[in-house]
């Protein structure tokens, strides 16, 4: 049994996977990856089913010591990861020695990133996922940043692996531009076009929704607006004008207008944009 | 504009798709009714639909072919949710936010207890934590509103207020709720799978229990299940 100890936790680096199953009608979030697309590529790269559990890191990574040899995979943001301080090459599959301390630094780019480690990953389910969900105390750690000392068991497989090296401009780095759809409360904003500004991450985002900065947007009243449901990449507006796009975390219902969306891949890239980043929505064709 | 209107179990929806893989329900009716549609959804384990949740007079349901699901939902034989009356015991909390209470309805604190001892509140939704349950049936006097700043809910299984609804939180967490009692049991078992025993429209009956009678259920390791049973 591979024993993963965490040395240094980083900002926030919980464990999430393909997130809880046919649970938002109880008021669960879908939790899991914020970035699906990297999850699923470093998922890829150890030989791992795609929404197998990983680490996922948020602006500064953390340190992890192995007990035994093992591949890993990382992708997403560039934290410019080190094996025993000799750098270590992300988007494709790296072995690791017995002993070895796997470190990661800031993000250089990007905000989130994934270290998936081949095998399966000996965690209790909970409701059809292994996910950190902070807010119910689910995970390890009661689903808060892992700390100093945290174990993860991971069974690994006996067969070889393959070594896969993956093109890595296909990563949902870089974007400034997000493309977006109408929500079903698009009509109540008054000037749709201020959807277009400039927009940056708020400090006040987290892994349930992301609170925009940017100039106030005009919304019309609506008194017989009221409880809706939502979903992750919701875009909501609130009587103040201020946007807050619905992520991975979000709760299920909400009583703001819901005037555009993310589409599901979209939401891959936005959450990779980092805090105070500047950015635009374009509507999508 | 094209009105796609859809017939389910007696409900008229109006449908929408949003991305590829969400379908969007929207009725003229709302609360319990639509809600309780959703639960059907739901433990009718379709195994074309993803996720199921209802809110208000919508229901989203998470699909890769949305209109096989219509056609499936259109045609389903949509069971009859037998109603069941659970007792829910709660101990009042004088530590929380009761003082708001007596303030906010100018009654004292024995006819607070009065008017919630034996009220039958009806499950209205689950909501917007995990196992968050909305009550409807709270007497006028007792609506008071939600709190402008939510706070921490420090205590597990608390009972609170807030506008229209009675609720009960699942775990601690940030709220807005105003917290006046307590349950000796969750009321949604987080170690256990689904499905949960209660069903929007069940019946709560409120059983005010003394500390002791708190302290009894607790060392007894009675769950919601089990009390009922026994009750």
């Amino acid at each position: 049994m591979l024993l993963i100890r965490i040395n240094r936790g980083g900002n926030l680096t919980t464990i999430q996977d393909g997130g809880f199953k046919r649970m938002g009608f109880y008021g669960f979030p879908q939790s899991g990856f914020m970035d699906k697309h990297s999850a699923h590529i470093a998922n890829l790269l150890v030989g791992n089913k795609k929404n197998t559990s990983c680490f996922e890191m948020t602006l500064v990574g953390g340190q992890f010591s192995f007990s035994e040899d093992c591949l890993i995979g990382i992708t997403g943001a560039d934290m410019s990861p080190m094996i025993n301080g000799k750098s270590c090459r992300m988007y494709q599959t790296v072995s690791i020695k017995s002993g070895e301390v796997l470190s990661f630094g800031k993000a250089k780019n990007g905000l989130r990133s994934y270290l998936a480690v081949g095998g399966k990953w000996n965690i209790p389910k909970r409701y059809g996922s292994k996910s950190s969900y902070a807010y119910a105390g689910f995970g390890l750690n009661e689903g808060l940043n892992l700390k100093k000392g945290d174990i993860v068991e991971i069974k690994i497989p006996e067969r070889e692996r393959t070594m896969i090296k993956w093109p890595q401009q296909k990563c949902a780095l870089g974007f400034k531009t997000i493309s977006i759809q109408k929500g079903p409360e698009f009509d109540n904003l008054i000037k749709p076009d201020h959807l277009f500004k400039s927009f940056r991450i708020g400090l006040n985002s987290n892994r349930m929704a992301s609170q925009l900065e940017g100039e106030p947007i005009g919304l019309r009243q609506d008194d017989r607006f009221e409880t809706c449901v939502l979903w992750p990449g919701v875009i909501q507006c609130t009587p103040g004008g201020k946007l807050i796009v619905v992520l991975q975390d979000g709760q299920r219902t909400g009583g703001y207008p819901r005037v555009a969306l993310l589409a599901p891949k979209e939401i891959s890239k936005f959450n990779q944009i980092s805090i105070k980043e500047e950015f635009k929505f374009v509507l999508a064709k | 504009m094209e009105l796609n209107l859809v017939n389910i179990d007696n409900i008229e929806f109006s449908h929408s798709r949003m991305h590829n893989n969400i379908l969007l329900l929207k009725s003229c009716r709302k609360g319990e009714e639509v809600a309780a549609l959703a639960q059907k959804i739901l433990l009718a384990k379709f195994h074309l639909i993803k996720e199921v949740i209802g809110a208000g007079s919508e229901i989203l349901i998470k699909t890769r072919s949305p209109n096989k699901v219509l056609e499936v939902l259109q045609k389903y034989k949509w069971p009859k949710i037998p109603v069941t009356r659970w007792c829910l015991p709660i101990r009042i909390v004088d530590n929380f936010d009761l003082d708001k209470l007596v303030n906010f309805s100018k009654l004292s604190i024995t006819e607070i207890s009065d008017a919630l001892n034996g009220l039958e509140l009806r499950v209205h939704s689950f909501g917007f934590i995990p196992g968050f349950i909305y009550l409807s049936g709270l007497p006028e006097i007792l609506q008071i509103p939600r709190k402008l700043n939510p706070g921490n809910i420090n205590i597990e299984n608390a009972f609170a207020l807030g506008g229209p609804y009675a609720g009960v939180y699942s775990f601690k967490s940030p709220g807005g709720w105003n917290v006046v009692g307590q349950l000796p049991f969750a009321l949604f078992d987080f170690e256990n799978q689904l499905p949960s025993p209660i069903s929007i429209n069940d019946i709560f009956a409120i059983d005010l229990i003394s500390k002791t009678e708190f302290k009894s259920i607790r060392a007894n390791e009675l769950n919601f299940k089990s009390y009922n049973a026994t009750n």
